[in-house]
């Protein structure tokens, strides 16, 4: 069943290489793989047995990128040929949006492609699927070897219908592109004929109708309120959970922005201590919300050094006040595990609109310690 | 095609996603996924840039359809939890109705517990989205791409 995701802009489908054992349907996937370019398949996933004989599937994501705004995804699949998978054979058919039946030419497999043939259609009829309904396509692969039927044969013994049909070698790859093209064509096409949307004022009301029904509820008994941390960001009441996301995601909101390198005027309460160079960056950690580092470091009274390396995780957005002019900021504070509690944060606001510049303030042990983009003022942006 | 398409609207998946970040937050999970038991991502919350997750989707859904080849071998109708348990990291799986299943992946950080309850909690929330998604029955024109995608099969085998 095909997916139309008008909210990630993608279409994606389903296409199964189906056949006798041995007919060449993994060969196809493993051809189609080595082809296409690394950013447009992702990985062959074969689930077989130690003589390389598929066991339960081959698995080929394929995307051929954005066509009139929606990233178009293909799902290649095979399936077992041996008559004893026919279980499995049967549950890799769910959800098929287009087959390609890989018939082996030789003439004594013939009896192997007929079998196939009628399985498919059995295997299809238990979905309540019907062949003649779905888009498919017959490839006559192994046209290099000896003792081959001719198409003709081929053609009157195996395509009753008369669907499209090529002839393959699917170790050279020949036949593999105009069987998967033409398949994907006719699904594509169906696609056009079948999509779907309810319009979005009705779309709208549906989901209304579902937010008020679907209140996921938490026995307050079971599960009391967290206790309130003070370190936490000031939040608007209006601000939805959604828009925190970033802080159980890989989702990076400043990765247009970083890096930003600046010098800074250094600053102990309102006076002027001292300058360095700052660098606030990405790091690269997966599955992590810790995302970002600020690395540097100042000279204080023209003798005294000290490095800063420090951590950061993004809390959000703010709007501050600076010399009367209404700034919007990326808000980042080291992790709190990593200092005492309720103690204040190390805190950068980063410019989010116009100049790429930040500010910081912390506090150390001789008191509260802030600094500025090079040549500006102190300035109090702390919560 | 004897099946229609499964038609996500801006406004399905902002729910959708909304439920999975809810889950994410209360149960302290790594990441969520909502896969159809076709084999592919529907959505997909938290920390899911080192998976992939296309193909671990399609894994779920193979997995997922042989457990109920396995439940009606011994009589019932439907598993409707699968749980593998690792050393560092666990998926917990749950179905969400008979064609999707509700995927979370977690370490330490939380227990089993947590997590099955808040998945069964957001399966049941899932269910009502979904089903109102499927029962939409208005149609439009369409997207006319076959051209396009023919001509991006043939420049992407070098035709």
């Amino acid at each position: 069943m095909a997916t139309i995701n008008y909210a990630q802009k993608e279409i994606s489908c389903k296409i199964v290489y189906y056949g006798p054992g041995l007919g060449g349907k993994t060969t196809n996937l493993q051809y189609i793989h080595q082809t296409l370019p690394a950013e447009n398949r992702g990985e062959l996933v074969s689930l077989a047995t130690h003589q390389d004989r598929t066991l339960f599937f081959d698995f080929l994501p394929m995307d051929l990128g954005e066509i009139k705004g929606f990233n178009i995804k293909i799902h290649l699949y095979t399936v077992p040929g041996q008559v004893y998978y026919n279980a499995t054979r049967k549950l890799v058919l769910r959800g098929v949006d287009g087959i390609v039946f890989v018939a082996d030419s030789q003439r004594d497999r013939m009896d192997e492609n007929i079998k196939s043939l009628e399985n498919l259609k059995e295997n299809l009829n238990e979905y309540n699927y019907n062949l003649d309904d779905l888009p498919w396509v017959i490839q006559y692969n192994k046209r290099d070897l000896d003792n081959i039927f001719p198409i003709g044969d081929m053609e009157t013994l195996l395509n009753k219908k008369r669907v499209q049909s090529y002839e393959s070698i699917a170790v050279t790859g020949k036949g593999v592109k105009a069987a998967l093209k033409a398949v994907s064509s006719r699904i594509l096409e169906k696609l056009k004929a079948v999509t779907e949307e309810a319009p979005m004022e009705e779309v709208a009301l549906a989901v209304e109708s579902v937010e008020k029904e679907t209140k996921i509820q938490v026995n307050p008994m079971v599960f009391p309120e967290p206790i309130a941390k003070p370190s936490a960001p000031s939040m608007s009441a209006k601000e939805d959970i959604g828009e925190k996301s970033y802080l159980f995601s890989d989702e990076n909101p400043l990765e247009k922005i970083l890096p930003v390198e600046q010098m800074c005027s250094l600053y102990w309460w309102k006076i002027q201590i001292g300058s360095g160079e700052l660098k606030l960056m990405d790091i690269l950690a997966a599955n992590s919300r810790i995302k970002y580092r600020l690395k540097g470091e100042m000279k204080i009274l023209a003798f005294f050094r000290f490095s800063i390396d420090k951590k950061l995780i993004y809390r959000g957005k703010r709007i501050k006040s600076i010399m009367g002019e209404q700034k919007h900021f990326f808000y980042l504070t080291d992790p709190p595990e990593g200092r005492a509690p309720l103690s204040e944060p190390f805190s950068v606001w980063l410019n989010q609109i116009g100049n790429k510049v930040f500010y910081l303030s912390f506090r150390s042990t001789l008191g509260k310690i802030r600094a500025t983009p090079f040549g500006k003022e102190a300035v109090n942006l702390e919560e | 095609m004897t099946r229609k398409p499964l038609v996500l609207t801006e406004e399905s998946m902002a729910k959708i996603n909304k439920l999975l970040i809810h889950l994410l937050k209360q149960s302290d999970a790594k990441c969520a996924m909502l896969v159809d038991q076709d084999g592919k991502c529907v959505a997909k919350k938290g920390f899911t840039k080192t998976i992939d997750t296309d193909a671990l989707s399609a894994l779920i859904a193979g997995a997922f359809s042989s457990t109920r080849a396995m439940a009606k071998l011994v009589g019932e109708k439907d598993f409707s939890v699968l749980f593998h348990q690792g050393n560092k990291d666990h998926i917990h799986n749950i179905l969400v109705d008979d064609d999707t299943i509700l995927t979370v992946i977690f370490d330490d950080r939380t227990t089993i517990g947590m997590v099955r309850l808040y998945s069964k909690e957001s399966a049941q929330s899932l269910k009502d989205v979904l089903s109102q998604i499927r029962s939409s029955t208005k149609k439009d024109k369409g997207l006319d791409i076959v051209q396009e995608a023919s001509d991006r099969l043939d420049d992407l085998f070098g035709a």
